[in-house]
């Protein structure tokens, strides 16, 4: 009975906060950059971060710019030397309703000829451009990870 | 305590069927028991952000781990922030219970286990960055003593964080990923880990049992008073330290070879309370007050002289500190001796009138100092609390 009761409620919030927010946007949470050895000057590094789509329609992500280097979206494939990150054709769709992740070793936002070195807890701040949805910018902060940086690990043996 | 989802399950199996219906209920309560408890220590959680750090005015964990660093050469008070802006969100995430951003395990947040992580500095971090004139009242390196038998590796350092958690798992990646993301400004000196009792052994609170069998942390004032904020949080001088206090830690091994070889009545000479309970000699209960001046029909005093608690005791008003005392138990030689002791620390608002003087005594004279001996040692002032929007000893570092 209580359960009734609450599902009954939850679900009047809902519609009361779907209905008092006129124009729904995007969320961006849990952003961050890589920190490493390549994200010097001349180098490059990843941003990461969750892309929640609450809209009805699809919204795609199609590129960025920055103060920072040149921006790319990129997806991680394996290629015949093992894994490697390319840009993605098309961007990365986030269809209505639904959350991606931008993560290392997946999808990413490619940030490439650093203009000066990313060192640990710097921010960096990328205008990310959609397709179906106005541009978003996100501030996010440096942290040392190496994780599924395989085509930076050259010396790593895949096979 | 049952819970009311144990007790409704325990009766509904219960009322199944004929014989086997009362061993079912049984099972059914334990398992239900069982849930509710593995929840409850994964659910609870500690407040990041207030008036003052957590792992201070906060009940024992169950795990702790002290982990000292020392800053990379040429750091810059632009590093120490960068450092901080990193941790801050870490520990706001991991008292949650949430992996940290960038964490390559996420799937090792398995729950706050009332995590605590504890930003302090050492004196030679003030040092090391120009900052000497921010230096809280009272806050020293210590002086040696003549019982000390300091070793590098468990003492000074330039940072301190201290993590403790209920949980060892929780408390392991914790540990790992503050230290990942201050790898950057800095190098491990040191980590110690130490240990109290599992929640619900004891209620909960700051006393627990040492390994020599006493119970510890009795004289503490309580969480919440005035007595505690007089004696602990600091309300004056630099900013950032308002709301913060002074961190003592010593390591102290315990030789418990030669302490077992004592009985109970001598034992409870040497500190001055019984074993059982913690009572005072000249009381009933561990929170009767001692009686100094007691003395047996034969004129010895009932709490020797050369007793503990009355070298312990505060020789003038304010002359005290507060405890939060762990274990420690690193392992067991070949001839059975235990590697065991207490991470034995002292929060104050002044280390040079509260812990010195007590220390100053424990030294000429305290016959406790027989089975212990101190190995390790480090001071660090604790920054105040973190409010919303706030990084780690901002006021500090701006």
């Amino acid at each position: 009975m209580i359960k009734k009761l609450s599902a009954l409620l939850t679900s009047a919030l809902l519609v009361v906060t779907i209905s008092g927010c006129s124009a729904e946007q995007l969320e961006i949470s849990d952003s961050w950059v890589r920190s490493s050895d390549m994200s010097v000057s001349g180098g490059m590094t990843g941003m990461f971060m969750e892309i929640t789509n609450p809209t009805s329609g699809e919204i795609t992500l199609i590129g960025g710019s920055s103060d920072s280097g040149m921006v790319e979206i990129h997806e991680t494939v394996m290629g015949a030397d093992g894994m490697q990150m390319q840009e993605i054709n098309g961007g990365i769709e986030i269809p209505a309703g639904g959350t991606v992740v931008l993560q290392p070793g997946g999808l990413h936002v490619m940030i490439m000829n650093l203009n000066s070195d990313v060192v640990a807890g710097d921010e960096v701040s990328v205008e990310l451009e959609f397709d179906g949805h106005p541009n978003v910018s996100v501030t996010a902060t440096a942290k040392p990870s190496e994780a599924g940086d395989e085509e930076y690990h050259s010396d790593m043996d895949m096979e | 305590m049952i819970s009311r989802r144990g007790f409704l399950s325990a009766t509904a199996l219960a009322g199944v069927s004929t014989a086997a219906g009362a061993s079912l209920g049984a099972v059914g309560a334990t398992y239900a028991s069982n849930v509710s408890a593995q929840t409850a220590t994964a659910d609870r959680s500690e407040l990041f952000r207030g008036a003052h750090q957590a792992g201070i005015e906060t009940d024992l964990q169950a795990v702790t781990n002290f982990i000292a660093f020392d800053l990379r050469e040429g750091s810059s008070r632009a590093d120490m922030r960068r450092w901080m802006s990193l941790i801050t969100d870490d520990i706001e995430r991991l008292t949650k219970g949430q992996p940290v951003l960038a964490d390559p395990s996420p799937e090792l947040a398995v729950g706050a286990a009332r995590l605590t992580a504890t930003l302090g500095f050492g004196v030679s971090f003030f040092q090391k960055l120009g900052l000497r004139s921010l230096m809280p009242e009272g806050f020293i390196d210590l002086p040696s003593f003549k019982m000390d038998k300091l070793e590098d590796r468990f003492s000074g350092g330039d940072v301190l964080i201290h993590v403790a958690a209920d949980d060892p798992i929780v408390l392991a990646n914790a540990s790992r990923a503050l230290i990942r993301d201050s790898l950057p400004f800095a190098t491990v000196r040191w980590m110690q880990n130490g240990f109290a009792h599992t929640p619900g052994m004891v209620p909960s609170g700051v006393s627990h049992r040492n390994l020599m069998g006493q119970v510890d942390g009795t004289e503490n004032p309580k969480f919440g008073s005035q007595d505690f904020k007089d004696l602990v949080w600091i309300d004056s001088g630099p900013e950032w330290i308002q709301g913060g206090t002074l961190l003592v830690l010593r390591r102290i091994a315990m030789q418990l070879d030669t302490w077992d070889q004592l009985g109970t009545p001598e034992k409870e000479e040497v500190i001055g309370r019984k074993l059982s309970n913690g009572a005072p000699l000249t009381g009933v209960n561990e929170t009767d007050v001692p009686d100094l001046n007691a003395r047996y029909p034969n004129g010895l005093k009932v709490i020797p002289d050369f007793a503990h608690i009355r070298r312990a005791a505060p020789a003038k008003p304010g002359e005290r500190i507060f405890r939060r005392p762990f274990s420690y138990h690193e392992g067991v030689a070949s001839d059975g001796s235990p590697d065991v002791g207490l991470l034995w620390t002292a929060y104050q608002k002044n280390i040079e009138t509260q812990y010195l003087p007590i220390q100053r005594r424990l030294e000429q004279l305290d016959l406790l100092n027989e089975w212990t001996v101190p190995i390790g040692s480090a001071t660090f002032a604790l920054p105040r609390g973190v409010m919303q929007g706030e990084l780690l000893a901002e006021a500090l570092l701006l």
